[in-house]
C-alpha cells in the first residue's frame, strides 16, 4: 500500500499554503477572464500556472510517499491494576470484584488482540511486573500509576498500552507526567461503579508506642462509613490471629465514629497489631476492615527482686508501692531474724523459711529485670564472690541494680573489694563525711535522668525532711550522675550506667516520710520512675529509634534515632548503625550520621509492604551504648483501601495526554479494540520525501520559466 | 543513742494521747523493745513517742498505738488526719485495755472506722491473714481476756491499715514491782500470755512487711509447718 504523508504542521506553513492557493486561483482567473485569447492558450497558461502553484504548495507542505504493508505483531503491554480497591466487590450486580471482572474482559478478548497485534500481560502494584495469566487477585497493597513507564524497559519497543484500573492509586507521583513522556497511547478502560459503595472503613488507629505485656492496652479507631444504614459491628484487636479485645461500635446517621478498644498484649517486644471491623452485610470493600499498628510491648511486667536486710519502714512503703503497682511482679525476701537473735521458740512455731542458697539466687537472677538489695549483709547470709561476680553480669548484660542504706558506702562496706565495687555509683575508697540527720533532699544542679517532679524547684521545699545516720559518700565514681543530694550536703542518690544494665545507689532509708508526710504522689513518681529507669523502660532508653511517618514501599524514608546518656543529655559522637529484616524476608542494613543535638539519621528504603523489622545499635568510643528496635508497617499511608471510589477522571486524562482513548469495561468491545488498534495494523516500510528535495524546486523553476516564455512568445503581458 | 541521733528507718513505736485513760499501763514499750530485739531482726528505738493527733509528728510515725480506758473522743478535725495517715500508709493498732465488749472504750471505738471512711467498719481477720503468720504461726488471737471475737481490721484502698484487739493486749507484759505478771491472763493462763504477746510481736511484724507471709514464695513451707494439704 502507498500512502502520503504531509510535512509538521505549522502555522507559518498553513497560511503560506493558503495565500499561495490565493494567488493561483487570482492568476487562473486572470487569464480566464483576459479577452482575446484563444481557448488552447487560455488552457495552457492555466495548467502552468496551476502546475506552478502546485509545485510551490509541494515545497511548503514537504509531503512524502509512503510505502506501507499490514502488520499484525506489534508489541501492544495489557496492564492490570492488581491493587488493593480492585478487590471491591461492585464491578456488576453479581457482586464480582473489580479484579475478577477485568480478567473476564481480557479473557475474552484476547484472541482478537492476538490477531491484531502482540499482547504482553503486566501486573500493576507498587510496581510493575510481567505476568502470564491474570490469577492470584487483587492483591497488591497499593498501586503506583507513574509505574507505568517501566513499560519502557520492561517491553521495549511496545507501540501501545491498555490499562484495566478503577483508577484508585495508593501513592506515587502524578502520573500523567512520566506516561505522556513514554510516547506511546494509553488506552484506559475504567472499571467499578463511580457511585458510591456500601463501606465501613478503618481509618486511623491511635495507640500509645509502648505497653506491657499482659497489661490492658487501647487503641483508639477511627471508623468512615459510606451509603451504610443506622446499625453495629464489632471492632476487634488482634495479635497474629489471636483477638486480644473487641467492643462493639454503634451508628445512627454519623460519617464517622471513634471508639476505643481495650485489650492485653500477650507478648513482649515490638509486635504488630491489627485493628478489625466485622464485615457489613453486602459491604463491597473488606480491604479498609483492618488496619495494622505497631507497639513496643515491655515484658509481662517487670520482675523485682528485692532483699532486705532488716524491716523498716522503708522497706513497708516500697514493699507496698511494689505490690500494688500493676507491671511489678515483686519476689521479695526479708531478714526477719539475725543468726544472734535469741529464740526461746521453737521451728515450728515461728513463720520463718530458710534464705535462698547463693546457687538458688544465682539461677533465678536472669529472669529478673531489676534486682534491689537494702541494708543486705550478703556475706552473712552465704552470698560470697560468685553471687557478686553473678550478680555484676546481670547488669552488664542488661539488669538494674538498686543498692539501699548507708552501711553499703560506710567505710566498713561489704562490697568494698568486691566484683560488684566498679559498679557502685559512690566510690567505696573515699573517706565519707559527715552531715545532718535530718535534711531536706533537693535535686542537684545538672541534669538528671529521672525526678520526682517534672519540674522546677519549688516543690523540694514542701517535702518532708529526711533521715540518716549523718554520713554520706565522699565521692561519685567517675561517669555517676546525682539524682539527689541533701540540701547544703553530700550526695544523697546517684546513678550509673554499666554495660548494659543500670545501677542507683541511696543513702537514706527515709523516703517513705514523703509518703506519709502527705507526699504521697511525689513518692509513688519517684520511686516509678526510678524502677522504670533502673529496668530501662522505654522513656529511658539510651536510644529511642523514631519511625518515618510515612513508609512507602520502594520510597527512601528517613529513619532518626534519638541517643541520650544515663543523665539525659545529647550524645553528640556516637556512631550507629541498623538492620531491617521485611516483612518477605529480605534484609538490609545502613549506618546513621550524625544531624546534632544527639539526633542522628538513616535513610532507608523498605522494598516490601508490610511489617518490617528494624535495630539500631549505637557505640560511642568503641564501647557499646544502647539498642533500640521497632517495627514499621511499610505502606501503611498507602492505605489504598480507604476510600476505593473508582476516579475514572485520571484515567480520562491519562488517555488524553498520550493520544489514547477512554472507556469503561462495558465499551471495551470488539469494535474498540480494533479502532484503537488500527494505527498499529500499518507498518511503514519505505518513506520517499516529496517536497524536501532539488527536484521539486527545479520542477517549480522550470514550470514559472515556461509560462513565462510561453507568454513571450504569445505576446501577452 | 547519742545526742542528736534520729530514727531514721529504725521502728518508733508512737502511742496517741487522747482524752481518755490513754496509758493506762505506764511505758511497757522498753520491755516490748527488748523483746524485739532479741528476738527479731527489728532494730527498735529505744524510746516511745507519745503524741497527739494534731501533732506534727504524727506524720513521721508509721506505728500508732492507740489504748487505753473509758471512750475516747475524736473532733472532727481529728478524724480528718487521722483519714489521711491512713491514707497515707500509716498504721494503727487499737487495744482495747478495758477487755470488755460492751464496755465505753469499745463503744467509741466501734464507730471510728464509718467515721473515717464511707464504707468503713471493723471487719474480722481471718486466721489465714499475714498478722498471723508475720512472724509466729498463731491460730487465734488472744489477750489478757479471750473473748473468741479474734482481731479486727480496717482496710484502706487494700491494705490492711488498722487492728482492733478487743482483748487487751497490752495486758499480758505488764509487770509488778517484783518483776511478776500483774494480771492473769484468762481462761488460757500463761500459755496465753505467750500467745498475746507473740500477737503483739506479730502485728508489729506486720506493720513493717506487709502480706510479706502470704506471698507465694513462703506457702510451700507454711503449709509443711501448719501440716496443710
Amino acid at each position: 500500500m502507498i500512502g502520503i504523508e504531509l510535512g509538521t504542521p505549522t502555522e507559518a506553513r498553513a497560511w503560506t499554503a493558503v495565500l499561495l492557493a490565493g494567488a493561483a486561483l487570482w492568476a487562473i482567473g486572470r487569464i480566464a477572464r483576459r479577452r482575446g485569447i484563444r481557448p488552447a492558450d487560455r488552457a495552457a497558461l492555466s495548467v502552468l500556472r496551476l502546475a506552478a502553484a502546485s509545485a510551490a504548495l509541494l515545497l511548503i507542505l514537504d509531503p512524502a510517499l509512503l510505502v506501507k504493508r499490514r502488520r499484525s505483531d506489534a508489541p501492544v503491554a495489557v496492564v492490570v491494576d492488581a491493587s488493593a480497591s480492585m478487590a471491591t466487590r461492585d464491578a456488576r450486580r453479581n457482586g464480582i470484584s473489580r479484579w475478577e471482572a477485568v480478567r473476564e474482559a481480557v479473557e475474552r478478548r484476547w484472541p482478537l488482540l492476538s490477531r491484531r497485534c502482540s499482547p504482553i500481560l503486566f501486573r500493576l502494584e507498587n510496581r510493575l511486573s510481567r505476568a502470564d495469566r491474570l490469577d492470584g487477585g487483587a492483591r497488591g497493597a497499593l498501586s503506583d500509576f507513574s509505574r507505568l513507564a517501566e513499560i519502557r524497559n520492561a517491553a521495549p519497543g511496545v507501540k501501545a498500552v491498555f490499562f484495566f484500573s478503577d483508577g484508585r492509586r495508593g501513592g506515587g507521583p502524578d502520573p500523567r507526567g512520566p506516561l505522556a513522556a513514554l510516547g506511546v497511547p494509553v488506552f484506559t478502560v475504567g472499571v467499578g461503579n463511580p457511585a458510591a459503595v456500601s463501606d465501613l472503613g478503618i481509618e486511623s488507629v491511635r495507640a500509645a508506642p509502648f505497653g506491657f505485656k499482659n497489661v490492658e492496652a487501647e487503641a483508639t479507631v477511627r471508623v468512615r462509613l459510606r451509603a451504610v444504614p443506622p446499625g453495629r459491628a464489632r471492632l476487634s484487636v488482634f495479635s497474629r490471629g489471636e483477638r486480644l479485645g473487641s467492643r462493639w461500635i454503634e451508628w445512627t446517621r454519623e460519617e464517622v465514629v471513634e471508639a476505643t478498644v481495650s485489650f492485653r498484649p500477650a507478648r513482649a517486644g515490638p509486635e504488630t497489631f491489627e485493628a478489625v471491623l466485622d464485615p457489613w452485610p453486602g459491604e463491597a470493600n473488606l480491604r479498609n476492615n483492618r488496619m495494622g499498628f505497631s507497639m513496643d510491648i515491655g515484658r509481662d511486667r517487670r520482675r523485682i527482686l528485692y532483699i532486705c536486710g532488716r524491716p523498716g519502714p522503708n522497706y513497708a512503703f516500697l514493699r507496698h508501692q511494689l505490690k500494688t503497682d500493676p507491671t511489678v511482679e515483686l519476689v521479695t525476701f526479708v531478714i526477719l531474724r539475725d543468726v544472734e537473735d535469741i529464740l526461746g521458740y521453737s521451728d515450728r512455731e515461728l513463720s520463718l523459711i530458710p534464705f535462698p542458697t547463693q546457687a538458688e539466687i544465682l539461677e533465678g537472677l536472669p529472669s529478673f529485670d531489676a534486682v534491689i538489695f537494702e541494708s543486705f549483709s550478703f556475706q552473712r547470709f552465704g552470698v560470697g564472690p560468685p553471687g557478686m561476680e553473678a550478680l555484676k553480669r546481670f547488669v552488664l548484660n542488661g539488669g538494674g541494680f538498686l543498692i539501699m542504706g548507708d552501711e553499703a558506702y560506710s567505710p566498713s562496706s561489704p562490697y568494698r573489694g568486691s566484683a560488684l565495687e566498679p559498679l557502685m555509683p559512690f566510690a567505696l575508697d573515699r573517706e565519707p563525711s559527715a552531715g545532718p540527720n535530718r535534711f531536706r533532699a533537693e535535686p542537684p544542679s545538672g541534669p538528671v535522668p529521672f525526678s520526682a517532679f517534672d519540674k522546677g524547684s519549688v516543690e523540694w521545699s514542701l517535702l518532708p525532711f529526711l533521715e540518716g545516720g549523718g554520713v554520706f559518700p565522699g565521692a561519685l565514681r567517675k561517669g555517676a550522675i546525682p539524682i539527689l543530694r541533701a540540701e547544703g550536703d553530700g550526695p544523697l542518690a546517684a546513678v550509673l550506667g554499666a554495660g548494659r544494665g543500670r545501677v542507683m545507689g541511696l543513702v537514706s532509708l527515709s523516703t517513705w516520710r514523703w509518703a506519709l508526710g502527705g507526699q504521697e504522689e511525689t513518692y509513688i513518681r519517684f520511686w516509678s520512675r526510678a524502677l522504670a529507669w533502673l529496668t530501662g523502660e522505654a522513656e529511658f532508653k539510651r536510644v529511642r529509634l523514631l519511625p518515618p511517618e510515612g513508609a512507602d514501599p520502594g520510597e527512601e524514608a528517613i529513619l532518626r534515632a534519638l541517643v541520650r546518656d544515663e543523665a539525659g543529655r545529647p550524645v553528640p559522637d556516637a556512631e550507629g548503625s541498623f538492620s531491617v529484616r521485611e516483612a518477605d524476608g529480605g534484609r538490609g542494613a545502613g549506618v546513621f550520621r550524625a544531624a546534632g543535638g544527639g539526633e542522628y539519621l538513616a535513610s532507608i528504603t523498605i522494598k516490601a509492604a508490610g511489617p518490617a523489622g528494624i535495630v539500631a545499635r549505637f557505640r560511642r568510643s568503641g564501647s557499646f551504648l544502647g539498642e533500640d528496635r521497632i517495627v514499621l508497617n511499610a505502606g501503611s499511608s498507602w492505605n489504598e483501601a480507604a476510600d476505593v471510589t473508582p476516579d475514572f477522571a485520571l484515567l480520562e486524562d491519562v488517555s488524553r495526554s498520550t493520544d489514547g482513548r477512554f472507556t469503561t469495561l462495558a465499551g471495551f468491545t470488539d469494535d474498540w479494540v480494533k479502532e484503537a488498534l488500527a494505527p498499529l495494523a500499518w507498518e511503514t516500510r519505505r518513506r520517499i520525501p516529496m517536497g524536501d528535495s532539488p527536484f521539486a524546486v527545479l520542477v517549480l523553476v522550470v514550470l514559472l520559466l515556461g509560462e513565462w516564455v510561453y507568454r513571450r512568445r504569445r505576446g501577452f503581458p | 543513742m547519742s545526742a542528736g541521733e534520729v530514727p531514721g528507718n529504725r521502728f518508733v513505736c508512737s502511742v496517741l494521747r487522747h482524752e481518755g485513760t490513754w496509758d493506762p499501763y505506764g511505758d511497757l514499750w522498753p520491755e516490748i523493745a527488748e523483746n524485739l530485739r532479741r528476738t527479731t531482726s527489728i532494730d527498735p528505738w529505744p524510746d516511745r513517742r507519745v503524741l497527739g493527733l494534731s501533732d506534727p509528728a504524727l506524720f513521721e510515725s508509721p506505728f500508732l498505738v492507740l489504748t487505753g480506758r473509758g471512750a475516747v473522743a475524736f473532733s472532727p478535725d481529728d478524724a480528718d488526719r487521722l483519714r489521711a495517715y491512713l491514707s497515707a500508709g500509716g498504721f494503727l493498732l487499737v487495744d482495747n485495755s478495758e477487755a470488755d465488749p460492751a464496755g465505753p472504750f469499745a463503744r467509741s471505738v466501734s464507730s471510728l472506722p464509718a467515721r473515717l471512711f464511707p464504707d468503713g467498719e471493723w471487719k474480722k481477720i481471718p486466721a489465714d491473714n499475714a498478722v498471723f503468720r508475720s512472724f509466729f504461726l498463731l491460730a487465734e488471737a488472744a489477750g489478757r481476756r479471750k473473748s473468741g471475737q479474734g482481731l479486727k481490721g480496717l482496710w484502706v484502698g487494700g491494705r490492711l491499715a488498722a487492728v482492733y484487739s478487743p482483748d487487751d493486749l497490752e495486758g499480758p507484759w505488764v509487770r509488778s514491782p517484783a518483776g511478776g505478771f500483774l494480771f492473769p491472763c484468762e481462761p488460757g493462763g500463761e500459755p496465753q500470755r505467750l500467745e498475746a504477746r507473740k500477737l503483739l510481736v506479730n502485728i508489729v511484724l506486720f506493720s513493717l512487711t506487709g502480706t510479706y507471709k502470704t506471698d507465694a514464695v513462703h506457702q510451700e513451707y507454711l503449709k509443711r509447718k501448719l501440716d496443710l494439704p
